[in-house]
C-alpha cells in the first residue's frame, strides 16, 4: 500500500497521462483491419539473438526478398524473421550504406509482396504503419504527413575529445581528450587552441565541433590544426560515429525524445510523419489508406518527428539490386 | 483493394456544419479525415510563425489579424516588450514585439511590425468550441526553424480539458512552443505550452484565456503569479525542468546572470562549483553546501551541454 502511495506522489504525471492514445482506440484498429491484413501478410518483424524484436521489415517480392533498415542487423549473428505466424532464417543480401536499407532474402515461394505507391503523398494525409507487435497480430498506428519530403544532411560524425571557449581569449580550446582514444593516439592534447578543422577556420563560436563534419561519414579522416606553446600543428584523426563516443541525450529535445534511432541522419530522401514510433519499430512499411505501400519506416528522429523513404527509392534500389 | 465509398451524410453534415469530429464510425470517415486535413493545413500554415530571440532560442506562434496580431505562449514572448523576429511559412521576416503576457496560464499576446502599406497578414480565426476526443491538428517549428522541411503538422485527439488547459496526444518537442492547435475547419482553438514524459501528454492553452483578457493582452498587461506553470525550479535566472536524469532549462530570465554568462533555453545543466547535477535534488544539496558563509563568492562555475558539447561557463552573482 505504502508503495503505492509513494508512486502516486513521485509520478503525477503518469498517472494522469491516458491508459490508451485515443488515436489507436478498439474502434479505429478494427475499422483499420483491412490494413491490418496487410501488415500482417506483407511485412514482417526481425528478431535478435535472444529471440527479442527489434524491428520491422517489408516484403517486396513473392520469393521473399526484404527490405529492412541495414543498421538494426548489423551486430547479429543470426538473422531471423517472423511473416504473419511463420519464422523464417534470413540471409543479408545486398546493403546500402547510403540509405542504410538492407535486402534481406528468405526460403518463401508464394509471398504477397507490398504494392509500392510511388507517388507523393500530401501534408495532411492519413498514413498507417505498425506499431509492437505481440506474438501473433500486428498493431496499427495511424497519422498524418507531417512535412516536406527531402534529403536529410549526414550528422552523424564526432570525435573523441571535448571543446571548450576560454574566457579570456574567446578562442576554442580542447578541455579534455578520451584516454586511449583516436584523438588521443593522434597527438591532440588538452589546452590545445583549435585553429581549424578539415581546412575551415574555427570562427564561428556558435557552431558545435559536429557542424564541421556534417556530410561527412564516419572513418573518415579529417585534419585539425592547433596551436600549443611549441608551435602550429596539424593531425589527421579519423571520424567516429556520434553513438560510439557518447551516449544518452545529447540535447533538451532529445531527452524528451525517449527511444530514437541510432542512424537518424543522412538519408538521400524522407517523407516526415508523426506516427510515434521508437528505435525498434522501424523498418516496416508506411501505407496509404488504400493499403498501397508509400514508403518504409527508416528512423524515428525526435518526438515529434519520423522519417520514412519514399517508395519510388525502395523501387530504385529494388532495381539497382536486380530485383524487379 | 480497399473500396473508397461515397460519403456517409452523417460525417459531410459533421464537417461542413462545422461540428467538432469526436469519433470515427466507418472505413471511409478515415479518408474524409483525411480531406479534411488537406484542404486546412495549407491556410493554418501560412499563419503560423517561428520566432526568433536574440540569443538563439526559438518558438512558435499564430497571425490572428490581418494587421499581424499575434498569439503565442508566455515563456516564448518572455516579458512586455520584448523585441523578437518573426518568420513565416515562406521565408519572409518581420520584427515583431511582445504585447501582454499571463504567466500562470501561459497565453501571451505579440504584434508584427509591418512597413507602412504592407498587404494584410494571412490568419486564422479563433473558434473557443472544443470536446474531449476531438480529432485535431498542431502546427509547429518543432526543434527550430527548418525552411527546407516546413511547418510540422500533427494529427491528434484531445484527451483532457480544463478551464485553462487542453491535453491532446498530438507529440509537441521545444521549437513548438507558443504554435497553434486548429480545429478540421482551420479554427484556432489552442496555442502550445508544455509538454509532460509521455507521448500522449502534450498540453494547449485553450482560446478562451485568450478571448476572455483580450484587452489587457493587447494592452500590454504582465499578470500571473510569475513562476510559469509547471516550471520547476527558478537557480539564477534559469527555469529548470528535471527529465530523464537531466537538468533542463527551459528558460533563461532577461538580463539574470545566467542570461548575461550565456545560458541559452534548451541547454542542458551538467555541473555546479564542479559537482554533477543530473537531478533538482543533486543541485539542492550542491547550493545548500554552499551556505557555508566561508564559502559565499560572487561566482559560481557552471558546465552547460548545447547540442552534444560541454561548455564551462561562470555566473556573476551582484552583492
Amino acid at each position: 500500500m505504502n508503495k503505492f502511495l509513494a508512486l502516486l506522489l513521485l509520478f503525477p504525471l503518469v498517472l494522469t497521462g491516458s491508459p490508451e492514445d485515443l488515436l489507436l482506440s478498439k474502434q479505429n484498429r478494427m475499422l483499420l483491419s483491412p490494413l491490418q491484413e496487410v501488415i500482417q501478410s506483407s511485412s514482417v518483424t526481425i528478431s535478435d539473438d535472444q529471440n527479442l524484436s527489434i524491428g520491422y521489415g517489408c516484403l517486396v517480392s513473392t520469393d521473399g526478398h526484404i527490405l529492412t533498415k541495414a543498421s538494426l542487423i548489423e551486430n547479429l549473428t543470426q538473422l531471423h524473421v517472423r511473416l504473419d505466424k511463420t519464422r523464417y532464417p534470413a540471409t543479408v543480401e545486398q546493403t546500402s550504406l547510403s540509405w542504410d536499407v538492407a535486402l534481406l532474402k528468405i526460403p518463401l515461394t508464394e509471398g504477397a509482396p507490398l504494392k509500392l505507391e510511388p507517388s507523393s503523398p500530401k501534408i495532411g494525409e492519413i498514413i498507417i504503419s505498425n506499431g509492437v507487435t505481440s506474438l501473433l497480430s500486428r498493431r496499427l498506428k495511424f497519422g498524418i504527413i507531417s512535412a516536406h519530403a527531402r534529403p536529410i544532411p549526414l550528422k552523424e560524425a564526432s570525435i573523441d575529445l571535448e571543446a571548450y571557449t576560454r574566457d579570456d581569449d574567446g578562442k576554442l580550446y580542447i578541455k579534455t581528450t578520451k584516454p586511449n582514444g583516436s584523438a588521443e593516439q593522434a597527438g591532440l592534447q588538452a589546452e590545445d587552441q583549435i585553429i581549424s578543422i578539415n581546412g575551415e577556420a574555427v570562427t564561428d563560436l556558435t557552431k558545435s565541433l559536429d557542424d564541421y563534419f556534417e556530410g561527412l561519414w564516419p572513418g573518415t579522416e579529417v585534419s585539425i590544426e592547433i596551436r600549443r606553446s611549441e608551435g602550429s600543428f596539424a593531425y589527421s584523426i579519423p571520424l567516429l560515429w556520434r553513438q560510439e563516443i557518447s551516449e544518452g541525450p545529447q540535447d533538451r529535445n532529445e531527452a524528451m525524445s525517449g527511444r530514437i534511432s541510432t542512424r537518424r541522419t543522412g538519408f538521400p530522401m524522407v517523407l516526415q510523419h508523426d506516427i510515434a514510433l521508437s528505435s525498434r519499430t522501424v523498418g516496416g512499411p508506411l501505407l496509404n489508406l488504400s493499403g498501397d505501400c508509400i514508403g518504409m519506416n527508416i528512423a524515428r528522429f525526435s518526438r515529434s518527428e519520423t522519417y520514412a523513404i519514399p517508395a519510388e527509392s525502395m523501387q530504385q534500389l529494388l532495381q539497382e539490386w536486380g530485383i524487379k | 483493394m480497399i473500396r473508397h465509398l461515397a460519403t456517409t451524410l452523417l460525417f459531410c453534415s459533421l464537417i461542413t456544419s462545422g461540428e467538432p469530429l469526436t469519433n470515427l464510425y466507418s472505413f471511409d470517415d478515415f479518408q474524409k479525415l483525411s480531406e479534411s486535413l488537406t484542404k486546412a493545413i495549407p491556410q493554418a500554415k501560412a499563419s503560423t510563425v517561428c520566432i526568433e530571440l536574440e540569443g538563439g532560442g526559438s518558438g512558435s506562434g499564430v497571425i490572428v489579424s490581418p494587421e499581424g496580431l499575434l498569439l503565442t505562449a508566455a515563456h516564448v514572448s518572455q516579458k512586455v516588450g520584448q523585441q523578437f523576429e518573426v518568420v513565416l511559412a515562406d521565408g519572409s521576416r518581420y520584427p515583431a514585439i511582445a504585447l501582454g503576457l499571463n504567466t500562470s496560464t501561459d497565453a501571451a499576446m505579440a504584434k508584427i511590425l509591418p512597413a507602412v502599406g504592407h498587404p494584410a497578414f494571412p490568419f486564422s480565426p479563433l473558434s473557443t468550441k472544443s470536446e474531449l476526443r476531438q480529432y485535431v491538428f498542431s502546427l509547429g517549428h518543432s526543434g527550430g526553424l527548418d525552411l527546407e522541411r516546413g511547418i510540422v503538422a500533427r494529427l491528434a485527439r484531445i484527451l483532457e480539458i480544463t478551464p485553462t488547459s487542453m491535453k491532446t496526444d498530438g507529440t509537441l518537442i521545444g521549437g513548438d512552443s507558443g504554435g497553434p492547435l486548429f480545429d478540421l475547419q482551420g479554427n484556432l482553438i489552442g496555442i502550445h505550452s508544455r509538454v509532460g514524459k509521455l507521448t500522449n501528454s502534450n498540453t494547449h492553452i485553450p482560446i478562451d484565456n485568450y478571448k476572455n483578457h483580450w484587452d489587457d493582452l493587447l494592452n500590454r498587461k504582465l499578470w500571473g503569479d510569475s513562476t510559469y506553470a509547471n516550471a520547476g525550479l527558478l537557480f539564477q535566472g534559469m527555469r529548470l525542468l528535471e527529465q530523464d536524469d537531466t537538468l533542463q532549462i527551459f528558460s533563461v530570465d532577461t538580463d539574470s546572470p545566467s542570461d548575461i554568462a550565456g545560458v541559452r533555453a534548451g541547454d542542458l545543466l551538467v555541473e555546479v562549483q564542479n559537482s554533477p547535477t543530473q537531478t533538482l535534488k543533486a543541485l539542492m544539496e550542491i547550493l545548500a553546501s554552499q551556505e557555508n558563509p566561508e564559502q559565499i563568492t560572487n561566482e559560481i562555475n557552471i558546465a552547460i551541454r548545447r547540442l552534444g558539447e560541454d561548455l564551462n561557463l561562470t555566473l556573476t552573482i551582484d552583492e
